[in-house]
């Protein structure tokens, strides 16, 4: 069930009904009836893969529980590793065993020996949740956080449908301690929720999807076109996965939101960055902090030298890319951020603030080496993306036309980054709440998302926008798009 | 509730219902810049593009036509045809909604030959989905409707294929002796549309409406019920198996225009069977044919594709402007040569 389709809309619908129904009586109850409707949800994808994901709560339930009862130091920590092994060898044999073994078959080729890759087919959101549910073991053995009290407690917060298979990669920290209020949707949660889903919704179907055909046969066959078409694919790519990561991180967020749960941002208008490490503070949120807290500090963050600083920086975005598939292509993209990310934080300890690039020239820079990273991460191998290069760089001749998709996606994505500091007031002189009032919107301040607005469907303004909105969807977005990008990972 | 209360509480009801009606309005505006098309129904031959109104459909492409009463797309120019007629017929590909008048491969034609003071007015018949059978089957009404000196047969293989064969229209019969015939379907207009047509005529939002429910419909039903996040898009259906008797459908066409016919082969971007066997076809029967291999190819080593458009993509799709200019000069130099030679 794609967020996008009406089956999920469907799924959503009854969610709603049962909790807005169902509002007194034993939290308990409606907690078990919440991860069984987000176990159906993941079954809807493949059944066979529902057990795999009930057994990793299980185990890091049982290691966090066994942490936590014991004061033992060895004790504590082989049930930490037991939660990092179970995690990571889940992972690594789902993603990354016919990687391990196509490498491993290119070095032992001079040997004459092959060992026949088996298939394995990846669950989906197997990156996200493994990763959730480790950084919990991990906090509960640093002491940060008290594991669950109960199964069907950590069951729903693994499990949690709307953030399940491709993020935000929510803590336990900031998730658990929601689990003891209500379930159920509330008029004002709905409002905002619904705001929220329709703004992520706009943003796959109306641009990532309308822009997915022009950039995927540009990258299906870049020989054919020129190398000013490769540039205005790239550029496509960029804003084709902003917009359906993005996307699908607001309808995550405000499906949550519906339910009566909040989930962290993950975006925060990422092609405002004016440098590398602006950007990582606004692209993928949650996943970068992840990294930060549970690899890039783990491996001695900043505290032993310089050296060993950019070192651990390389390595985190180089593991990042890992992450995001089992691919060299990904490694690649990976090692380029981690590159500038070292580059950048030697530049500014080295020069410090006597070497400040204007913003005029540093927004542009940053945006097109991003977007020039995005070409290993879409293309499908290394000789692609080498093609890409050379002919983006010798502007090589072959065909070309301007796809009015990243004319209309480009300007969207300027306005709505426009609009956005705007309303989060980082553009001087910010809307007032009378201002947005007028304009039929509403401020709703998050302690957990941060800033969103909110449609007030109760005025002219907010009618005609709401009405508005959902039939620019109706009539042009772009049925039967591709799924979501990060799916895959 | 007071008294003071009821006007308040009015307004609380009114103002977003209005601003509502407004945005549908609004959106009515939109969607006709977007998609009008109004038909008509003829008995004879089915829907019709009414002639009132211009045909907007910038779904792909950007193009604005204008039809008559009889199925005609207007040319960017109006002749006197003192030298009569020449009847293109063809698929979507030839009524070209995408493009404008003049920019669709007849009027194209008709300016060339009036350039080389051939006064002839080209007339585009093409309908979407016509098919070869279509072509026989619509023979007699061409020539009794307009009385051509010569006609053009635009094809495709798809127009040979499951459209030639299928049942909704017209269609190819095998005979038990390997004989081809045609069998007519009855024409009789569809539910939706008896249901809807007065609105579809009157609101776009309507008639768009019901296109992009069919639309989402279909694309439901082709998503899986297990979509696997490893697994890619589903792969596409096979490929129909069944081998087509591509040769007897050309020559019904020539016997149904008693000869005196062009045919014009649109070719994809790698050659196939169909086309294979068209070309063999003409070099055996000597029949005036005209293939886009050489002109679109050519285009495309000018950096032009001619299929695609800019809310496309280049390769797929319909022929775009450069793609009608090329077919367009092709098929001029072809009508001109048969003039030449006294045939046309």
């Amino acid at each position: 069930m794609v967020f996008s389709s009406p089956r999920f809309l469907i799924f959503l619908y009854a969610v709603l009904v049962l909790f807005g129904v169902w509002r007194s009586g034993n939290l308990r109850a409606r907690k078990t009836v919440l991860a069984i409707a987000s176990s159906l949800f993941y079954a809807a994808w493949d059944w066979r893969y529902l057990g795999l994901l009930l057994a990793i709560s299980v185990i890091d339930q049982l290691c966090a529980v066994r942490i936590h009862a014991t004061q033992d130091p060895k004790a504590r920590k082989a049930w930490l590793a037991a939660s990092v092994v179970s995690n990571l060898g889940i992972l690594g044999y789902f993603k990354y065993c016919g990687f391990f073994l196509d490498n491993l078959n290119g070095l032992l080729h001079f040997a004459d020996i092959h060992v026949t890759p088996w298939e394995v087919l990846l669950p989906a959101g197997i990156s996200f949740y493994t990763f959730k549910s480790l950084s919990y073991t991990i906090d509960v053995y640093r002491r940060e956080i008290e594991p669950c009290r109960s199964q069907i407690d950590y069951t729903t917060f693994v499990t949690f449908f709307p953030e399940l298979i491709a993020g935000p990669i929510v803590r336990a920290s900031v998730f658990l301690p929601q689990l003891d209020r209500p379930i159920g949707p509330t008029r004002e949660r709905v409002i905002s929720g619904v705001s929220l889903f329709l703004l992520g919704l706009t943003s796959k179907v109306l641009i990532a999807d309308n822009l997915a055909p022009a950039v995927n046969a540009v990258f299906k066959e870049p020989a054919l076109f020129s190398g000013a078409q490769l540039w205005l694919a790239t550029l496509g790519y960029g804003l084709q996965i902003y917009g359906d990561f993005a996307g699908y991180s607001a309808m995550a967020i405000g499906t949550a939101r519906m339910i009566g749960y909040d989930l962290p941002k993950n975006f925060d208008i990422p092609y405002a960055a004016t440098n590398i490490t602006d950007f990582w503070r606004r692209w993928h949120i949650t996943l970068s902090t992840w990294l930060r807290d549970y690899l890039y500090i783990p491996l001695g963050g900043n505290r032993q030298g310089r050296a060993r600083t950019y070192l651990n920086l390389f390595l985190t975005m180089l593991l990042g890319g890992l992450w995001h598939g089992a691919s060299w292509n990904f490694v690649l993209w990976g090692a380029l951020h981690g590159g500038a990310l070292a580059a950048h934080k030697a530049m500014r300890e080295v020069a410090g603030d006597r070497f400040r690039v204007p913003a005029a020239i540093a927004w542009p820079l940053t945006f097109v080496f991003v977007n020039l990273c995005w070409i290993p991460f879409r293309a499908k191998d290394f000789a692609t993306t080498a093609l890409f290069f050379e002919r983006m760089f010798t502007l090589e001749h072959g065909l070309f036309w301007i796809p009015s998709a990243l004319v209309w996606g480009g300007a969207l994505v300027f306005v709505a980054h426009v609009i956005a500091l705007w309303l989060s007031g980082r553009i001087p002189g910010g809307p007032s709440p009378a201002v947005l009032r007028r304009i039929g919107l509403e401020h709703v301040p998050n302690a957990i998302a941060g800033w969103s607005v909110k449609l007030h469907p109760g005025t002219a303004v907010g009618a005609f926008l709401g009405t508005l909105w959902v039939l620019v969807l109706f009539y042009f977005a772009r049925v039967g798009g591709s799924p979501f990008i990060y799916f895959q990972f | 509730m007071g008294e003071g209360d009821t006007p308040r509480g009015l307004r609380r009801f009114v103002a977003p219902v209005l601003g509502a009606v407004l945005a549908v309005v609004l959106m009515e505006v939109v969607v006709r810049d977007v998609y009008t098309v109004r038909t008509t129904w003829d008995p004879e031959i089915g829907v019709l593009y009414d002639p009132g109104t211009p045909v907007r459909w910038r779904r792909e492409g950007n193009g604005t036509s204008h039809w008559d009463a009889r199925g005609v797309r207007a040319n960017a120019h109006a002749v006197t045809a003192s030298a009569g007629t020449i009847v293109v017929r063809g698929d979507s590909f030839t009524e070209a909604l995408m493009v404008d008048d003049g920019e669709a491969f007849p009027s194209l034609v008709q300016d060339a030959l009036q350039a080389a003071a051939y006064d002839v007015a080209v007339l585009n018949i093409g309908r979407s989905t016509d098919s070869a059978a279509d072509h026989v089957a619509h023979a007699s009404r061409t020539r009794r409707v307009f009385a051509p000196r010569w006609v053009v047969v635009q094809l495709r293989e798809e127009d040979f294929t499951a459209e030639a064969w299928d049942d909704t229209s017209a269609r190819f019969v095998s005979g038990s002796d390997g004989s081809l015939t045609v069998a007519s379907a009855p024409l009789t207009p569809s539910v939706v549309r008896e249901a809807f047509g007065p609105l579809e005529r009157r609101s776009m939002l309507v008639a768009y409406g019901l296109l992009r429910v069919a639309e989402m419909e279909q694309a439901s039903r082709d998503q899986p019920p297990l979509f696997r996040a490893a697994d890619g898009p589903p792969p596409p259906p096979p490929k129909d198996e069944r081998v087509y008797p591509i040769t007897q459908e050309l020559d019904a066409i020539l016997k149904a225009y008693e000869g005196r016919v062009t045919l014009v082969w649109l070719t994809d971007r790698e050659p196939n069977g169909a086309e294979r066997a068209f070309d063999a076809f003409c070099a055996r029967t000597g029949a005036s044919c005209v293939s886009a291999r050489r002109v679109f190819d050519a285009l495309r080593e000018q950096g032009h594709s001619p299929y695609g458009f800019a809310n496309t993509v280049p390769e797929s799709g319909h022929i775009n402007k450069h793609g009608h200019r090329a077919v367009s000069d092709a098929l001029a130099a072809e009508l001109l040569r048969l003039r030449t030679n006294g045939l046309l």
